[in-house]
C-alpha cells in the first residue's frame, strides 16, 4: 500500500515526465524523489530514525509505510499500481501542482497512517523499519491538509484502477490540460473516447481521438467504427488533405463510397499538370477510372472528354504558331506577336486565338474557328461573342459583316446575330470602330428605348437624332438638340431634323 | 454599469487585453530574440502591436516573415515564432530548425501558436524528431476590435474550412472568443444560435462554462443578447452589389483591415501622390462616420456640402482683422482644415473611381438582373443576361454571383438549365472549374434542382458530411413571409427601412431574422421561417426576458442590457453591418459585431474558386 503511495507522490513530483518515473527502481531512496526542501526534512527523519532503532540492513529497507509497515517489494505489481496511479495524479490532482498546497513528504506519509487496510502489518513489522511513525505534534500541526489529502487519496484509490473517466479526459484536452489516451485499451473505451470527443465540437479534441483509434486497433475496425461518424470523417479527411496523404485520402475516399468526391480529388490532381502530354494521360486514365463508370458524373465525363480534344488540337496549333512567330517571316504573328502559349486555355479563348490568327484556315484543319465550334458544339451565341470580338480586335469590320450576314427568303442579303446587335455595337464601340459602322448596328436594334439608351452611352449622336425622328418625338429632339455643342456636326444634323417638313411630329 | 442601459461597450479594452498578454509572452521567453511571423497573422497583429512595441517592449531584434521557401535564417541565438497552427506552418519551422541544427548553430527556439496549439502541430514537430529543440507556447488572440462595434477574428478561412470541410477546429477559438468577452463585458443572459455550426459553438461554449456552482449574476452584464448566425443561412445577402459607401469601398477597394481600423488603399490618381495612399477609415474620422452608412446615391451630395463648408472655413482667413483672431485661427482651425481637406479629398477621388468603375461594366444592367433575380421576376431575361456574361469571359467572380443568386432564390436550377449554364462556363473559364461547381454544389450556392418527393425523405448524411439542404433555406416561401423585398420605394436618403442598404430593393435575410430573434426574445419565428431540417439547428437560451410594460404597469425585475452581440460565422458584409446599425437606430438596441472575418461576394466566391492553371488568355 504505501508503495503505492510512494509511487503517487512521486507521480506527482515528477509529472512532467511520469512516464519516465516507472523505470525508477525500487530501491532508489525515496528522499530523491522530493523536491529539496522536502529532502531536508526527510532526511532529518531519517537521522532521528536511524539513533532510535539501529537495526541492520535498513539501508536496504527504504520503501515503507508510515504504519511502521516496511512493503513487500513485489516488481510486477508495483510497476501496475506505478502505472495506473501515475496516470491518475496525472489527470486528477492538478491543484497541488503549485508549491503552497504541495505538501511535504512527511505529512504525506502521516497521510497513509489512516490506510489501515494494509494487509501484513505483522509480517512487516520484522523487517525492521528504519524510520519511525511521525511525532503526534505534526499531526495537528498539518490536520487539514491531511484530511484533504485523504479524501484525495480516496479517490485517488478509487480510480488506482478504474482510471480516469473518459468524459473528464475529454474536458481536459477541450481546456487545454494535459492528458493521456494510453490508459484505454479496450475498444470500448476507445469509441467512447471518440464519441465523447465528437460531442465537444472541438475539431482538435476529434482529431486527437480518431487518430489514437487508427494507431490502436486494426484498419478493419477503425474503418468500421470511423465510417458511421460523420464529424469524425470530415476531421480525418481534412488532416490527410492538409498533411498531402494522398493515398490514404483515396482509400478513405473509396471505403466511404464517395465517389464523386474521389473523382474530383484525383480531376484535381490532373488538371494541375502543366505539361500538355503528361496531363492528357492522367486525364485520360483519370475518366476512365473516376467518370466513365458513374451514371451521376456522365456530363463531368463528357467535359473531360472534350478537355482531352481540346489539348489535343491546342498542342499542334501552339508549336506551328510558335515556329511561324520565330522565324519572323512577315505576317500576323509580326504585327501582333503571341504572348502565351494557347495549350491550357479554355474553348472560348482557343476559339478567340484562332479568329484572330488563323481566321482563313480552311474548315477542315485544326486551328479553323469552325472546326472547333464543330469539336465542342459551340452554339450561335458562343461563336459570335468571340469571333467578332477576334475580328473587332484586327479591325477587319467587313468580316463582321460577312459573318452576320445570312441570305433572306428572296435573295436578298441581311444582318443577323445571335448576340443582339447592342452587344455587337458594343464591342464595335470598344475597339474604337468608326461610327458609321457603330451606328449601323445601333439602327438594327428593334427596341428603340434601348437603343437610346445604348446610343447615348457610346455617344452615337447620329442614332439618337434618327431614332427620336422615327419616333416623331419632337421635344425630346429639341432638348437633345439644345444639348449638342452648338456648330457642332451632330448639332447641325439634329437642327436639320428638326426643319424638316416630312416628319409628322407627335410632340 | 446598470443592466438596462444601452450604451456601447467598449470592445477596445480586448485590444488592451491582447496587447498585455503579447507582452507577457514574448518577455516571458528571455532576452533578445528574432521574432518570425506568419503571414496570415501580420493583419491581426498589426491592429494589437507595432515594430516600436516589439522592438521597445518586448525585446525583439530582428522580424521575419515565415516563408517556406526560405530554409534557414540568420539571426541571433533566440527565436520565436509566431504563427497559426497550421501542418504547412510546422513543417516549415521543423526545416528550418533542421537545417540550422546541421549548421551546428546554437539557438533556442519557441513555438507560439495563434489562438492556441493543436494536437496535429505538436504531433508534426514530433514527428518531425524537433520536438526536443523547441518549446511551445500559445498566444490566444481571437477577436480584434475593429471599429468601435466591429471585432474580427480575421480568419477568412473559417468558412471554407466549416461549410465546405466540416472542420470543427476553429469552432473552439469562437467559443473561447465569447468566454472572453463575457469575462470583459459580463455573462450574457439570451443567447441565441441559428445554425447548424452556431449550435456547435453554442454546446462548446456551454461545455466550456461548465456547470455554474452559483445562480449568475446578470446585473453587471453589458451585453444582453448573443445571437451566433451561420453564413450558409443567408447566402443571398453577401452575394448581392454593395451599394452604400462603406460596402461599395470594400467590392471595388477592398478594405483591407489593417491596423486599429479598417484601411483602404487609394492608389496614384485618387491620392495624388507618388505612391498611392493608405487612408485610415474609422468612426473617428467625422466626415467618414457620416458617409460610410449612406447610399452610394446620397453621398455625393453630402461630399459637394462638405467641400462648400470647408471652402468657406478656409476663406475664413481672409477677414481675419486682430492678431488675436489669427493666432486663434492657425492654432485651432487651420490644422484641422488641412486634415480634412486631404480627408474631403480622397473620399470625392473614391467616388469619381466608383462612377467610373460601375460605368464601365454595365452596372445598371447587372444591378438590375439582381433585383428581378431577388424579386423572382423575369427570369427569363435574367437567364440570357447571365449567358451572355458568361460568354463575355469578363468577370469571372461576377458571373458565378449571378448564377448562384440564381439558384439560391429559385432554390435550385432545373436540370437542363443547369448543364447548360455549367457547359458554357467551363467553355468560357476553363474545365477546371468543374472543381468550383463540385464546391458550389456541396455548398448548395449553385445546384440542381431537386424534386420535391426527394427533398422530404432523410438524406444521407453520411456521404457528404454536409447535409446539402442546411442552411439553404427555401428562399421563394421567406421572401413573402419576411417582406424581404419590400412593397412600397424607399426613401434613399432619409431611408425607414432597412432595405435601404440594397437600394430598396432588398432587406438582408440574415438582419430580417436577427430582427425577428430580438423582437421576440426567441427563434420560434426564425425556426418558423427556416424549413425543413433547419429547425434542429436552432437552439436558444433566454435567462432574461425583457418585461414588456403595458399601459399603468411598473416594470419589475432586472432586464437584460439593450446590447446585442451578434457573431457570424463564416463572415459578414458591411451591408450587414450597416443594416445592423440601421436597425439599432430603429429599435434603440446597440448592435456589436463580432465576426470570423469582414467579407463580400468577391472573396466569398473566391474562397471557393479552384484556380485553374492559366488566367485567361489576352491578345496584345
Amino acid at each position: 500500500m504505501w508503495k503505492k503511495f510512494r509511487c503517487f507522490q512521486f507521480a506527482m513530483d515528477e509529472e512532467d515526465d511520469y512516464w519516465g518515473s516507472s523505470n525508477v527502481k525500487k530501491n532508489r531512496a525515496t528522499v530523491n524523489v522530493f523536491d529539496e526542501k522536502v529532502v531536508f526534512e526527510a532526511a532529518s527523519d531519517l537521522d532521528k530514525l536511524r539513533k532510535n532503532l539501529k537495526t541492520p540492513g535498513e539501508e536496504e529497507v527504504e520503501c515503507v509505510n508510515w504504519d511502521d509497515t516496511p512493503v513487500i517489494t513485489r516488481p510486477s505489481i508495483q510497476q501496475k499500481a506505478l502505472q495506473t496511479s501515475v496516470k491518475v495524479s496525472d489527470s486528477s490532482l492538478d491543484p497541488f501542482r503549485g508549491p503552497t498546497v504541495l505538501p511535504t513528504a512527511p505529512e504525506r506519509q502521516k497521510s497513509s497512517l489512516n490506510w489501515s487496510d494494509e494487509p501484513s502489518i505483522d509480517s512487516i513489522v520484522k523487517e525492521n523499519d528504519p524510520r519511525p511513525p511521525a511525532p503526534a505534534r505534526k499531526l495537528t500541526k498539518h490536520e487539514e491538509e491531511i484530511n484533504f489529502l485523504c479524501s484525495e487519496l480516496e479517490k485517488a484509490k478509487k480510480t488506482v484502477h478504474s482510471k480516469l473517466p473518459v468524459k473528464e479526459t475529454v474536458t481536459r484536452m477541450i481546456t487545454g490540460l494535459p492528458y493521456s489516451l494510453e490508459q484505454y485499451r479496450s475498444k470500448e473505451e476507445k469509441l467512447e473516447l471518440l464519441d465523447r470527443a465528437i460531442e465537444t465540437h472541438d475539431g482538435n479534441a476529434i482529431i486527437a481521438a480518431v487518430l489514437f483509434l487508427k494507431r490502436t486497433v486494426t484498419d478493419k475496425i477503425f474503418n468500421a467504427e470511423f465510417a458511421i461518424r460523420p464529424d469524425a470523417i470530415n476531421q480525418y479527411l481534412s488532416y490527410l488533405r492538409a498533411h498531402f496523404q494522398q493515398t490514404e485520402l483515396e482509400n478513405m475516399l473509396g471505403l466511404l463510397n464517395r465517389s464523386e468526391e474521389m473523382a474530383m480529388v484525383k480531376y484535381k490532381q490532373a488538371a494541375s499538370i502543366v505539361d500538355a502530354v503528361a496531363k492528357t494521360g492522367k486525364l485520360k486514365s483519370c475518366l476512365d477510372a473516376h467518370f466513365k463508370c458513374d451514371s451521376q458524373l456522365e456530363h463531368d465525363a463528357s467535359m473531360i472528354q472534350q478537355q482531352l480534344d481540346l489539348l489535343q488540337i491546342q498542342r499542334p496549333i501552339d508549336s506551328a504558331d510558335e515556329m511561324e512567330q520565330t522565324s519572323r517571316k512577315p505576317g500576323i504573328f509580326m504585327t501582333h506577336p503571341r504572348v502565351v502559349s494557347i495549350v491550357n486555355q479554355s474553348v472560348l479563348t482557343t476559339l478567340y486565338y484562332c479568329s484572330f490568327y488563323h481566321h482563313q484556315d480552311p474548315e477542315n484543319t485544326y486551328a479553323s474557328p469552325l472546326f472547333i465550334r464543330k469539336q465542342h458544339q459551340l452554339n450561335d451565341k458562343q461563336y459570335q461573342w468571340s469571333v467578332i470580338r477576334a475580328q473587332a480586335r484586327l479591325k477587319k469590320w467587313d468580316e463582321i459583316n460577312s459573318l452576320l450576314q445570312v441570305k433572306g427568303w428572296f435573295g436578298g442579303i441581311k444582318l443577323k446575330t445571335s448576340i443582339g446587335f447592342d452587344n455587337v455595337a458594343d464591342i464595335l464601340h470598344k475597339h474604337f470602330a468608326p461610327m458609321k459602322e457603330i451606328l449601323k448596328f445601333l439602327m438594327l436594334m428593334d427596341d428603340a428605348d434601348k437603343r437610346l439608351v445604348l446610343a447615348k452611352k457610346l455617344k452615337c449622336h447620329e442614332a439618337i437624332i434618327e431614332t427620336y425622328k422615327a419616333q416623331k418625338d419632337r421635344r425630346s429632339l429639341e432638348t437633345y438638340a439644345n444639348s449638342l455643342k452648338v456648330q457642332s456636326q451632330e448639332w447641325f444634323y439634329a437642327k436639320d431634323a428638326l426643319k424638316s417638313s416630312t416628319i409628322k411630329w407627335k410632340t | 454599469m446598470a443592466a438596462s442601459s444601452s450604451s456601447t461597450p467598449n470592445v477596445f479594452r480586448l485590444r488592451e487585453e491582447s496587447r498585455v498578454e503579447l507582452k507577457r509572452i514574448m518577455n516571458s521567453f528571455d532576452g533578445r530574440k528574432d521574432l518570425v511571423i506568419d503571414p496570415k497573422l501580420m493583419q491581426q497583429l498589426d491592429r494589437i502591436a507595432n515594430v516600436t512595441f516589439l522592438k521597445k517592449e518586448c525585446e525583439v531584434d530582428k522580424i521575419f516573415k515565415l516563408d517556406p521557401l526560405q530554409k534557414a535564417i540568420v539571426g541571433c541565438a533566440k527565436r520565436l515564432y509566431l504563427v497559426r497552427p497550421k501542418i504547412s506552418n510546422m513543417k516549415c519551422i521543423a526545416d528550418q530548425i533542421l537545417l540550422e541544427k546541421s549548421y551546428k548553430e546554437e539557438r533556442k527556439y519557441r513555438i507560439v501558436m495563434v489562438p492556441r496549439k493543436l494536437y496535429l502541430c505538436e504531433m508534426i514537430l514530433e514527428q518531425e524528431g524537433v520536438f526536443g529543440y523547441c518549446e511551445i507556447d500559445e498566444f490566444h488572440l481571437d477577436l480584434v476590435a475593429v471599429d468601435s462595434d466591429i471585432m474580427s477574428m480575421e480568419i477568412p478561412d473559417y468558412f471554407r474550412s466549416f461549410f465546405l470541410d466540416g472542420e470543427l477546429s476553429w469552432m473552439h477559438t469562437v467559443a473561447s472568443a465569447i468566454q472572453n468577452i463575457q469575462k470583459l463585458m459580463g455573462l450574457i443572459p439570451n443567447r441565441y444560435a441559428i445554425g447548424r455550426g452556431a449550435k456547435m459553438c453554442f454546446e462548446l461554449l456551454k461545455r466550456l462554462e461548465g456547470n455554474r456552482l452559483v445562480e449568475p449574476d446578470y446585473s453587471k452584464s453589458e451585453i444582453g443578447h448573443l445571437i451566433l448566425f451561420d453564413r450558409d443561412i443567408d447566402y443571398v445577402t453577401p452575394l448581392c452589389t454593395q451599394v452604400t459607401y462603406e460596402g461599395l469601398l470594400d467590392d471595388i477597394f477592398g478594405i483591407t483591415c489593417v491596423l486599429i481600423h479598417g484601411f483602404v488603399e487609394f492608389d496614384i490618381n485618387i491620392s495624388g501622390k507618388e505612391q498611392g495612399a493608405k487612408v485610415l477609415l474609422s468612426s473617428k474620422d467625422v466626415l467618414y462616420d457620416d458617409i460610410r452608412n449612406r447610399h452610394f446615391t446620397n453621398v455625393f451630395d453630402l461630399l459637394k456640402t462638405k467641400a462648400k463648408e470647408l471652402q468657406t472655413l478656409s476663406d475664413k482667413r481672409h477677414g481675419l482683422s486682430s492678431v488675436t483672431e489669427m493666432k486663434d485661427f492657425v492654432a485651432n482651425d487651420l490644422k484641422n482644415l488641412k486634415q480634412e481637406k486631404q480627408n474631403l479629398s480622397y473620399h470625392i477621388g473614391a467616388c469619381e473611381r466608383i462612377i467610373e468603375m460601375k460605368a464601365k461594366a454595365d452596372f445598371e444592367e447587372y444591378i438590375q438582373t439582381e433585383h428581378s433575380l431577388i424579386e423572382g421576376s423575369s427570369l427569363r431575361s435574367c437567364m440570357n443576361y447571365i449567358e451572355d456574361t458568361i460568354n463575355k469571359q469578363e468577370q469571372l467572380i461576377g458571373t458565378l454571383r449571378l448564377m448562384c443568386l440564381l439558384s439560391l432564390t429559385q432554390d435550385g436550377v432545373p436540370a437542363r438549365d443547369y448543364r447548360n449554364i455549367k457547359t458554357w462556363f467551363l467553355h468560357s473559364h476553363g474545365f477546371e472549374h468543374m472543381l468550383t461547381f463540385y464546391n458550389m454544389k456541396k455548398l448548395g450556392l449553385f445546384k440542381e434542382q431537386t424534386p420535391v418527393f426527394q427533398s422530404t425523405k432523410p438524406l444521407p448524411k453520411m456521404a457528404t458530411g454536409i447535409d446539402p439542404l442546411a442552411g439553404n433555406s427555401n428562399f421563394k416561401a421567406l421572401r413573402k413571409r419576411l417582406n424581404l423585398v419590400p412593397s412600397e420605394d424607399v426613401d434613399l436618403k432619409n431611408p425607414v427601412d432597412m432595405s435601404y442598404v440594397f437600394s430598396g430593393a432588398y432587406s438582408p435575410l440574415s438582419c430580417k431574422l436577427i430582427e425577428q430573434c430580438i423582437s421576440r426574445e426567441g427563434l420560434e419565428e426564425v425556426t418558423k421561417s427556416l424549413i425543413g431540417g433547419d429547425r434542429d439547428t436552432c437552439t436558444a437560451e433566454v435567462q432574461l426576458k425583457t418585461v414588456r410594460v403595458g399601459k399603468g404597469q411598473v416594470r419589475s425585475g432586472p432586464a437584460p442590457a439593450k446590447v446585442v452581440l451578434v457573431y457570424f460565422l463564416g463572415g459578414c458584409t458591411y451591408s450587414e453591418i450597416i443594416a445592423l446599425r440601421f436597425l439599432g437606430k430603429k429599435t434603440g438596441y446597440t448592435f456589436l459585431i463580432a465576426t470570423t472575418a469582414i467579407i463580400n461576394g468577391q472573396s466569398l466566391l473566391k474562397s471557393i474558386v479552384e484556380r485553374p492553371l492559366c488566367p485567361n488568355y489576352n491578345l496584345p
